[in-house]
């Protein structure tokens, strides 16, 4: 799909303006059912695992086990940029 | 660019290399049928007119703008400016879109990849004081005028923009009920169904491994890294991340960070605080851009 000839900010424009709606929403994105922080086992892990689950994950899961590659398991990475 | 379409439950995609990285775009059911061409639209125009190595685009026209001056910007740049200014402020100069003529005396003066650049005879510009902005910004106008020296770099404030205005757009405008955007790492996603996203962390150094993975519905995740990104002036190291405060490059035992929160411009952001300050200072600093965050660190002990 070729750039169209008319560069277009209309996303930008509409985009931002419903910003102001989802800050409003604060916290609504948060999952109201809050849930403990998962236990891992750290035996195995590396000292970078460890520090991860050392922090509060209270509204997310991190999977145990080793290091993985990229997008083997997951859906998306994010990485330095 | 690849796009790709399959059947009716599955989501439609979009692959684009601008802004020096690539943006990977998933939509489910998205009721605008033109939407990739749309987001392509969207993210070429900021690739053309807020990049700093281009010339005659609209940043640069602002950046040339003589004490006095004014000029109309396009929407969505006056909004990010004025974004821009209020993390300053919220940050107390840690963060700063004034940080141009600092980038460039540390010899960050074109588009990666280079490897050196030549050593300044010059002391490094000051940068202002947190009660200047260089610029006014009039809402009903439209129009930026020149108050004081300054010159913009947008970094990756910009593509942070870029990414949470396109998923905004696609969850809005577009009633599409899950998806993700993801620009170079910088990524938002959302659910309105049982969809669940996994994002995985790179590895700071060896980027094909993941440190780990957490799941998510509604947010954003931004990465930032000092290790990319650097290169040697005269014998000086020297990275991108500059602490607005001094106009130096940050020194730190952190060798990257990631921020997840509700929007990609705060979490760009956060990342970069993380650089900047620690402990109590930090979570205060990140508590007045948004309540909800979490961040993940990795050390240089850690390598």
């Amino acid at each position: 799909m070729a750039k169209s000839k008319n560069a277009k900010w209309v996303i930008g424009l509409s985009g931002t303006a419903l910003s102001a709606f989802v800050i409003s929403q604060a916290g609504a994105n948060q999952n109201p059912n809050v849930m403990d922080p998962p236990s891992i086992s750290t035996n195995s892990m590396s000292k970078e695992e460890k520090k991860l689950v050392e922090l509060d994950w209270t509204n997310f899961d991190i999977n145990d086990g080793a290091l993985t590659r990229g997008a083997e398991q997951s859906d998306r990475q994010t990485r330095r940029s | 660019m690849i796009a790709k379409q399959e059947d009716r439950n599955s989501p439609e995609t979009v692959r684009i290399d601008a802004m020096n990285t690539s943006f990977f775009i998933v939509a489910y059911d998205c009721k605008i049928k033109n939407w990739k061409q749309i987001i392509v639209d969207w993210i070429f125009y900021v690739e053309e007119e807020w990049s700093r190595f281009k010339q005659g685009n609209e940043l640069s026209k602002v950046n040339q703008l003589e004490d006095g001056k004014e000029a109309p910007v396009s929407p969505p740049l006056f909004d990010l400016l004025i974004r821009a200014e209020e993390y300053r402020k919220k940050t107390n100069g840690f963060f700063s879109p004034y940080l141009l003529p600092q980038m460039e005396f540390h010899g960050y003066n074109r588009s990666f990849p280079f490897q050196t650049s030549e050593e300044m005879d010059v002391k490094i510009p000051p940068v202002y004081s947190i009660e200047k902005c260089p610029f006014s910004l009039n809402m009903h106008t439209q129009k930026v005028k020149r108050l004081t020296e300054g010159q913009l770099d947008l970094g990756g404030i910009a593509k942070g923009y870029v990414v949470q205005a396109a998923a905004n757009w696609l969850k809005e405008q577009g009633r599409s009920p899950a998806g993700m955007v993801d620009g170079g790492g910088d990524i938002s996603v959302w659910s309105k169904n049982d969809k669940e996203w996994r994002i995985s962390i790179a590895h700071p150094i060896q980027t094909e491994l993941d440190i780990g993975m957490f799941r998510i519905k509604n947010g954003a995740i931004a990465t930032s890294n000092i290790l990319y990104r650097s290169w040697y002036q005269g014998q000086q190291e020297k990275h991108h991340l500059l602490n607005g405060k001094t106009g130096e490059p940050v020194k730190t035992n952190i060798i990257q960070a990631t921020a997840i929160t509700e929007s990609c411009v705060d979490a760009e952001v956060m990342a970069k605080l993380c650089f900047m300050a620690g402990g109590q200072e930090l979570d205060k600093l990140l508590n007045t851009i948004h309540p909800n965050y979490s961040y993940i660190l990795v050390t240089k002990e850690e390598k």
